[in-house]
């Protein structure tokens, strides 16, 4: 394993390539971030919904 | 024992239990071996002869086009099990993998098009591999939308899993179409049979990346079939219990 | 079973607007394709065959539209449920009929219109044959749509189909080009007979199942 690159700058801009690797980079972390986080928010507002449904149900 | 074993993983309380307790270090392991790999394609191997630094594309673009073909393989089996044993929490574990699913194939089609536009010189071409990952894009929003036109669950969860059977045969279709049809797409680098035509400098972290690319996916699913599974046992006491 | 199919077949007939509407609609847009074009420009083969595929697949899916939902809203549908007979042989008597009124001669106007459209050369049996066997398998794949979105309209039910329609298109546009390059394309036809053989006889039981789901 050797690191190809041999400056900051050349790994930003990849001869010109740059530009689109990290844009797909950029994309795909977002995607894989917002599917993780939708579902992590939706059961922890379900679980809070259930609890506070059954909290009435007993009063 | 096998039998009891199965019995009592299937039903979806102790599948919650489970999933509960194994997501987060599944997850976590996998987003670090992702990184890894893509840090290790990105920045430790050498340029492409022809295609020069844009195939670095490739890290995620096969990853991604694996992983939506084999996710709707998952969802097919899980739907020929709901159908034959009636067994509730595959059709939950198979209605949660619809969405990831749907992103997974835009994703793979969003980095296609971008590897296109230097490579190709065009981000979008007609052929047949292009057109049948957007086919396969259009079945999962149908499902989802299939689903959620119902409001009664038993019935939706049975036209899912018909939908879903009828559906496979594109997978096939896409798998074989670069060989089929001679077009711009590239054929397939790495198969079962041949030796695979990639530089084995490029193609160990091409391997990592697909294999903690499916495992990150597959801690997604476990997260999304316990939010199925929560929204549809809300009315059991186990659930009310948490 | 066969007595079942007349039934059906007079019962379509009588309903002059179920298949003769679709039919008169198919001839207007082939009165109007030529219309938009220069009047000595002679069509491409590829873009009249594609041309005539997409038409008769949107005309097929126009005239299926409604084919489930009056027998289900007046109740002869649980009736041919509760009868002896399978269930099955009512949907593919059903689909039968519409493939001798709608299907047949769809693909004959087809057909007569490639013979004044471009020159025909060596494509005058292959062309007859795709249209019959691709229009075929469109129908039975719209009753397949349209019994999965019974109640609500057939948009949802076209959603789910026609990517399930694409590889015959493909199929077709990969024998048409074979054809016209003056290559071997009896393994396409071959497919395609074989996509029709598949779907003949499996899909009266898929839908019928389907449609039992709704019936519950």
């Amino acid at each position: 394993m050797k690191f190809y690159f041999e400056s900051i700058n050349e790994i930003f801009f990849m001869g010109g390539h740059g530009i689109y690797v990290w844009i797909v980079v950029i994309v795909l972390f977002t995607t894989l971030l917002l599917l993780i986080l939708n579902f992590a928010l939706r059961i922890n507002r379900l679980v809070k919904e259930i609890k506070t449904f059954s909290q009435i149900k007993d009063n | 024992m096998l039998k009891k074993f199965f019995h009592q993983f299937a039903s979806p309380k102790s599948y919650f239990r489970i999933a509960t307790k194994i997501q987060n270090p599944f997850l976590l392991i996998f987003v670090l071996l992702y990184v890894f790999a893509l840090a290790w394609g990105l920045l430790f191997t050498p340029e492409d002869y022809i295609q020069g630094n844009s195939y670095r594309i490739i890290f995620m673009h096969v990853p991604a086009s694996f992983v939506s073909q084999i996710l709707f393989l998952i969802m097919a089996f899980c739907s020929v099990i709901f159908l034959v044993w009636r067994l509730k929490l595959s059709i939950y574990v198979a209605k949660s993998i619809a969405p990831i699913g749907a992103a997974v194939t835009f994703f793979a089609l969003f980095s296609g098009s971008i590897w296109g536009i230097p490579t190709w010189g065009t981000w979008w071409q007609w052929d047949a591999r292009i057109t049948s990952t957007l086919i396969l894009l259009i079945m999962y929003l149908g499902l989802i939308s299939l689903h959620s036109s119902f409001n009664n669950y038993e019935k939706a969860d049975r036209f899912f899993a018909i939908i879903v059977l009828a559906g496979v045969i594109n997978i096939p279709i896409i798998k074989k179409s670069v060989d089929w049809w001679s077009t711009l797409h590239q054929s397939a680098s790495i198969t079962l049979t041949d030796a695979p035509s990639i530089d084995p400098l490029m193609l160990a972290p091409l391997f990592l990346s697909i294999f903690s690319f499916f495992g990150l996916i597959m801690g997604i699913v476990i997260l999304s079939s316990r939010y199925e599974i929560l929204l549809r046992e809300q009315s059991k006491s186990w659930v009310k219990s948490l | 079973m066969i007595r079942l199919f007349f039934k059906e077949l007079f019962k379509m007939v009588r309903q002059l607007r179920s298949w003769l509407g679709p039919l008169s609609v198919f001839v207007l847009i082939l009165v109007a394709f030529p219309l938009t074009q220069d009047i000595d420009t002679k069509f491409s083969h590829q873009t009249t065959f594609s041309f005539l595929w997409i038409i008769s697949l949107l005309v097929i899916m126009l005239s299926t539209e409604k084919v489930f939902l009056e027998d289900f809203d007046d109740g002869s549908m649980e009736q041919h449920l509760l009868k002896s007979y399978n269930f099955s042989d009512y949907v593919s008597a059903k689909v039968t009929s519409s493939f001798l009124l709608i299907g047949i001669p769809l693909s004959c106007m087809s057909w007569l219109f490639l013979q004044s459209a471009v020159a025909m050369t060596n494509l005058n049996l292959v062309s007859l044959l795709s249209f019959l066997l691709s229009n075929f398998i469109f129908i039975n794949f719209c009753f397949f749509g349209n019994a999965v979105s019974l109640k609500r309209g057939s948009l949802l039910g076209l959603l789910i189909i026609t990517p399930l329609l694409f590889p015959v298109l493909i199929i077709l546009g990969k024998m048409l080009s074979a054809a016209l390059l003056g290559l071997d394309y009896s393994n396409f036809l071959l497919l395609l007979l074989g996509c029709s053989l598949i779907s003949g006889p499996l899909m009266p039981f898929v839908i019928s199942y389907i449609l039992k789901i709704h019936l519950e």
